[in-house]
């Protein structure tokens, strides 16, 4: 089950909950942080903030059988609400004040407004038609610099990406810089994800650099939040402020780097959104059957003979497909190549996993084939097992550090232990007619205690 | 007095259970390295064989693999 309830959380609320309470307690106090947060936060944790909002307290009515604890316990580790002793509600909670007030208003005043960003209204001329393609290949260029760290690529992406790749361990050496299984991992994962894993190393690149990254995450949101259903993009432009300080100004060349915004040049005083800055305004959990991944051009080709035919020429692509796949021809425009256990294995070993592969082949799969198989079958069901029993081949056995206890003194003593490690959710194993008890690494410090404070009774 | 053993719960399925204790009693890493048979799926051992059984594990696995043999 703890595979399932990490997937609960998307990348930027799991960052969120890493910060220092203060930050988060800054961030609730700007309508347009507590909005995207909000924004982002899964429906049942919405439901329970909109309920505590309107309703003052939580009253799950006595039909619904609704497990609240795992979306109260995401609530409350990001301190958007917190146990309230005076609630005579069920599930005693309350909302943080500076939050709702914040959320109040925004709910009011809409996303575009509460962003603050000052719009410049532009005639025909100045209108940005090709923000799109130019976008794509901004960020193309720092996916194929982190594929292949050649010379050449090296130019097309700035110092600071560099060493946040580096810093990220995305990368490993200095002059001869080599990608690492980190990195590769990042270039299997979806857009949506690669976005948001980028910013967020960004975002810790700057605290560990002792920066306070509260404003940053504000201007970021803002300009998020711009980027609204129906937004076109190239069409409206927005003011670069000049009071914003030297690291704001730094985040928003970073962005432009990434290609989420457009700047033609800096002295021109305005931006231009992209279409890859909805990557950033979703969270990665709800794009499953999004629409803008499945536009982007897929190449290949995966036949039930685990034959793969890859429709492309981009350096970046071919690269990626060979960490697991075995080449056998490259033509102009298409290679091909065969799934062999042997590739997907070595693949494997390296740290992938197979559904990162899996992922990869169908996100990236061609038209003809999604349009024959869906947005599932454009992989070959019977590819798919196969890769993932060769992934379950690998792991015959699991190992987890543990601790043994065994010759108890006393049924009691036996009980008292296995069932403290029951409550406390550290037991592995336990057998009543060996009277053995195994816990989790952790929590042997925890039996120690239980211990200590048994005897004294 | 209660005895405290720190190590490794391995779980796995019978078959493999089976080949591991086999390897145990064979001493083929050298020297024994189960601390205690839990269950049909379960086995205690000892932390600082695991690099090695992996190694071997993986060796053993490959022999096994038709494909490889083929060749």
């Amino acid at each position: 089950m703890s595979e399932g309830e990490e997937n609960e959380t998307c990348l930027f609320l799991s960052f969120l909950q890493t910060l220092e309470k203060s930050a988060r307690k800054r961030l609730f106090e700007k309508p347009s942080c507590a909005f995207f947060i909000f924004r982002m936060l899964p429906p049942m944790s919405q439901q329970i903030i909109v309920q505590l909002i309107w309703k003052g307290n939580l009253q799950p009515e006595t039909s619904e059988n609704i497990d609240w604890d795992r979306w109260i316990k995401l609530l409350s580790s990001l301190d958007i609400i917190q146990p309230d002793d005076e609630s005579t509600s069920k599930i005693p909670y309350s909302i943080d004040f500076s939050f709702r007030r914040s959320y109040l208003f925004a709910v009011m005043s809409g996303s575009c407004r509460i962003s603050g960003l000052k719009q410049q209204i532009l005639d025909e001329k100045r209108k940005q038609k090709e923000v799109g393609k130019k976008a794509s290949e901004r960020w193309d260029c720092i996916l194929r610099y982190l594929a292949l760290p050649t010379e050449q690529n090296q130019k097309s992406v700035s110092a600071t990406t560099r060493h946040l790749f580096s810093a990220a361990k995305f990368t490993s050496g200095d002059a001869n810089i080599e990608i690492t299984t980190v990195g590769f991992q990042f270039l299997l994962l979806s857009p949506v994800q690669q976005m948001w894993t980028y910013i967020i190393e960004y975002f810790k690149l700057e605290i560990a650099n002792g920066h306070d990254i509260v404003d940053l995450l504000d201007l970021l949101i803002q300009i998020v939040l711009c980027a609204n259903k129906g937004y076109e993009p190239g069409h409206e432009a927005f003011v670069l402020e000049n009071d914003w300080d030297e690291r704001q100004n730094e985040m928003i060349a970073h962005l432009r780097e990434l290609g989420v915004i457009f700047i033609r040049k800096t002295k021109d005083g305005i931006f231009f959104l992209t279409p890859l800055l909805s990557h950033l305004a979703t969270s990665e959990l709800s794009t499953a059957g999004n629409s803008i991944e499945k536009t982007s051009n897929g190449s290949v080709i995966v036949e039930t003979n685990f034959r793969l035919y890859a429709y492309t020429s981009s350096p970046l692509q071919l690269a990626i497909l060979s960490t697991f796949t075995e080449m056998t021809y490259r033509f102009n425009d298409m290679s091909v190549g065969m799934l062999t256990r042997e590739s997907v294995r070595r693949a494997l070993q390296v740290g992938i996993t197979a559904a990162q592969i899996i992922s990869f082949l169908r996100t990236n799969a061609h038209p003809q084939c999604l349009a024959t198989g869906g947005t599932l079958n454009c992989l070959p069901i019977t590819v798919a097992d196969q890769i993932r029993l060769w992934e379950d081949e690998r792991k015959r056995m699991d190992l987890k550090d543990a601790y043994m206890y065994s010759t108890f003194e006393s049924d009691d003593e036996y009980f008292g232990v296995r069932n403290f490690a029951q409550q406390e959710g550290i037991l592995l194993w336990a057998n009543n007619d060996q009277k053995l008890v195994i816990v989790t690494e952790d929590g042997h410090e925890r039996v120690k205690q239980w211990y200590k404070a048994n005897r004294k009774s | 007095m209660v005895n405290v053993k720190k190590g490794v719960i391995l779980t796995s399925d019978p078959a493999f259970r089976q080949l591991l204790i086999h390897m145990d009693e064979s001493r083929q890493l050298g020297s024994k390295f189960i601390v205690r048979e839990l269950d049909e799926t379960h086995l205690f051992i000892e932390k600082d064989v695991i690099p090695i059984l992996e190694e071997r594990v993986e060796s053993i696995m490959e022999q096994m693999n038709p494909e490889s043999n083929e060749k």
